[in-house]
């Protein structure tokens, strides 16, 4: 009886932390919960008998599906799902999961500090498994899930994902440009952040030779070319979009529709107050 | 759908050039076996092929399967006197139960591989640096355009050099070799539970550790954190198999893996618990001869890439970072000043991310206490190892890594092997403590 009640008061501490936040039960009767759970398995260990696993069991694997489908859901939707739909706070329920798994276990266990230990290893396997599981089968699902909707996606499709925009500019660069160029990027700053950065444009780029534009440059003696980029990236500073900022005098520059992969040629100097475009190229005179 | 012939053709190459030096070692299960063979196959034959490069042999793909039958006809000349025959350990009662998890490990399985090979290479590491080097070994069919940047040479080529052959071989996505290599592991695992416990507790161990979420996400991925993963738990399981019975073979093979985890990531120091592992069981068995050959192949297979990066550093326009002196009073000095934020980075990267196996550890430190279970001793010891030598390093680069604050995911990423280290070692627990109860 003694260990019912006990039992029963730690289950629902836990319950009501899960429905609520973590630190619920101290902030309203000022004990924390992990005490009232330290003294459930204290209790349990001295005066509970294996009778009592043909009610724990049911609960505990129960328990473990739950959570396990509340995993899957969370990492199916979006993060904080569970707990706006449902009200449920899910790292209070894994607390709850490990709390009915460790007495579980103590009811299939001998009463000594092995058998406890066994308990607690069990239920931490548990504890933190179900975690894991959970949100790999999310993550398959959601995966998956997208390969399905979009069984024929190109490569540029699936890169377009992550680098929309730039990657089909990076492949109007490749066809303007010979090989053996000097292709001259923006600052790498915000926004500028991917076609700013010379590791990444060098991937789609190379063997082109790739550089964040600055005086003097380092290979005159190579075809010189300069990246038109409005910035791919929600601006966060005080840098305005677009790049470069200054006149440059040229005899041809390109404009990119990335969208349609297609190119239109300007044989005049690139101004930056009418040439205000998502991506372009600037030819540098040899000069 | 040449990336995916590619993948499996490169595969089955790996596998048949590995096989042999699985007849070296007295390995019990068959699929173990071929996972090995996967594992030493691809590491051998990559390695091989860098080698050849410094000898001036352009990376093409003949060199390539020149260094792949220089790998297979190695291990045929280790495994000369060695018997083919494969001792099985035939478990004809496969229950309903067994048969459930061999089959969610299947899927599990299959969907990380259509998963890895489906979506293109688009992390920023592998954009950067893993696939960029793959594409510029392709185009100048050798290293000319790496090998003068600190940045290309941080790391060595394992992984490049994987995606490289996918490349040469015509395939243009080469992400789906990760969840090979991660199916070899678990066949290690396997392998190794098998030998421990029973059948269905590596069953178990196998479907936990692919449904780790870290580790199955990193075998979609082209990111080198799970090769050198693979290779250092391997490295670390094969280290305590050895006992009394196996003639030290496995400290050989322990050697071998460690030293291949040196061949995929060489910032961290954690192969030095390996070695520890290494001459602490050929102390304990008097293995001499075989621990000393598994820490000289340990060394000859680092040394192949360290002595090349030395020699490459008078080239670096920027040379890499550096610890100023490891115990000084101004490192010591500059710890004091940032323990509060090295707290809450600890805190931030390491005990919040792996809540889970840090608690499993404590059950594990207590089991250890309380059972002389040898293997679960020594696995959990190492375990503590590898915290200790993670905060160490922590504190050692806190003091001259000015950004050391920003890049907690690469902490994070860098201890992703804690998760089937604990998973395993908790099942070798928790299988020892039933069969103790009956």
């Amino acid at each position: 009886m003694i260990y019912l009640v006990v039992l029963l008061t730690s289950l629902l501490v836990a319950t009501i932390e899960a429905v609520s936040y973590p630190g619920f039960i101290q902030a309203h009767i000022h004990i924390p919960a992990y005490i009232i759970y330290i003294v459930s398995l204290m209790v349990a260990m001295l005066v509970q008998n294996s009778a009592q696993k043909k009610y724990l069991k049911p609960l505990a694997i129960s328990s473990l599906v739950v959570y396990i489908c509340l995993i899957i859901l969370e990492n199916t939707n979006y993060p904080n799902f569970i707990y706006s739909m449902l009200h449920v706070n899910l790292l209070s329920f894994r607390t709850l999961l490990f709390l009915m798994w460790t007495h579980f276990m103590i009811s299939l266990t001998k009463k000594d500090i092995l058998g406890f230990t066994y308990s607690f290893l069990v239920s931490s396997l548990i504890f933190f498994s179900s975690y894991e599981v959970g949100t790999t089968i999310g993550f398959i699902i959601t995966k998956i899930s997208f390969i399905i909707d979009n069984p024929t996606a190109t490569y540029r499709d699936k890169v377009g994902i992550s680098y929309k925009g730039f990657y089909p500019a990076m492949e109007l660069v490749k066809e303007l440009t010979p090989p053996s160029s000097l292709i001259l990027i923006p600052p790498r700053a915000n926004p500028w952040e991917v076609e700013g950065n010379t590791a990444m444009v060098r991937y789609f780029l190379y063997p082109r030779i790739v550089r964040n534009l600055e005086f003097p440059l380092n290979e005159p003696s190579l075809p010189t070319y300069i990246l038109i980029a409005h910035g791919s990236w929600k601006k966060t500073g005080s840098v305005d979009y677009g790049w470069p900022k200054v006149i440059v005098n040229s005899d041809r520059i390109w404009e990119f529709d990335t969208e349609n992969d297609k190119h239109i040629e300007y044989l005049r100097s690139y101004n930056p107050s009418e040439d205000e475009w998502d991506w372009g190229l600037i030819e540098v005179p040899n000069d | 759908m040449i990336s995916l012939i590619s993948i499996v053709f490169v595969s089955c190459i790996y596998a048949l050039v590995g096989w042999n030096f699985t007849k070296v070692f007295k390995i019990i299960s068959s699929i173990e076996k071929l996972g090995l063979a996967i594992l030493v196959g691809a590491a051998g034959s990559t390695y091989l092929w860098y080698l050849l490069s410094l000898l001036n042999i352009p990376m093409t793909l003949l060199s390539f399967f020149l260094s792949a039958l220089l790998t297979y006809f190695l291990g045929k000349t280790l495994s000369l006197n060695c018997s083919s025959k494969l001792t099985t350990n035939n478990d004809s009662s496969i229950k309903l139960i067994d048969r459930v998890l061999i089959y969610l490990i299947m899927a599990g399985l299959l969907s990380a591989f259509i998963v890895g090979s489906y979506y293109v290479i688009t992390a920023w590491d592998s954009l950067a640096l893993y696939d960029f080097r793959a594409k510029a070994i392709v185009i100048d069919r050798g290293l000319s355009g790496i090998n003068s940047s600190s940045y290309d040479l941080s790391y060595p080529l394992f992984t490049s050099l994987l995606h490289a052959v996918v490349y040469l071989l015509g395939g243009i996505n080469p992400q789906g070799i990760y969840s090979i290599l991660n199916t070899s592991f678990l066949a290690i695992i396997y392998g190794r539970l098998k030998d421990w416990t029973s059948t269905r507790f590596a069953l178990i161990g196998v479907l936990l550790n692919l449904f780790t979420y870290e580790t199955f996400m990193h075998s979609t991925i082209a990111y080198n954190n799970l090769p050198y993963v693979i290779f250092l738990v391997s490295g670390f399981l094969y280290a305590v198999s050895d006992s009394k019975k196996t003639n030290g073979i496995f400290l050989v093979l322990s050697g071998i893996m460690l030293g291949f985890s040196t061949w995929v990531r060489t910032t961290e120091y954690f192969w030095v618990l390996g070695l520890l592992l290494i001459l602490w069981q050929t102390r304990k068995y008097k293995h001499l001869p075989t621990g000393f050959a598994g820490i000289a192949s340990f060394t000859i297979l680092k040394l192949g890439w360290s002595l090349y990066y030395l020699s490459r550093k008078p080239f670096f326009p920027d040379p890499p970072l550096e610890p100023h002196s490891l115990v000084s009073l101004s490192t010591l000095e500059i710890i004091r000043s940032n323990s509060s934020k090295l707290i809450e980075y600890i805190n931030r990267y390491i005990i919040h991310p792996y809540t889970g196996p840090l608690f499993t550890t404590i059950g594990l430190l207590l089991i250890s206490l309380r059972k002389s279970f040898y293997i679960v001793k020594l696995l959990t010891a190492t375990i503590l190892g590898v915290l200790v030598v993670t905060v160490g390093g922590i504190l050692i680069y806190s003091t001259f890594f000015t950004t050391w604050y920003e890049i907690g995911d690469s902490v994070r990423r860098m201890l992703l092997f804690l998760y089937p280290l604990t998973v395993t070692t908790s099942l070798i627990a928790v299988y020892n403590l039933t069969s103790n109860e009956k």
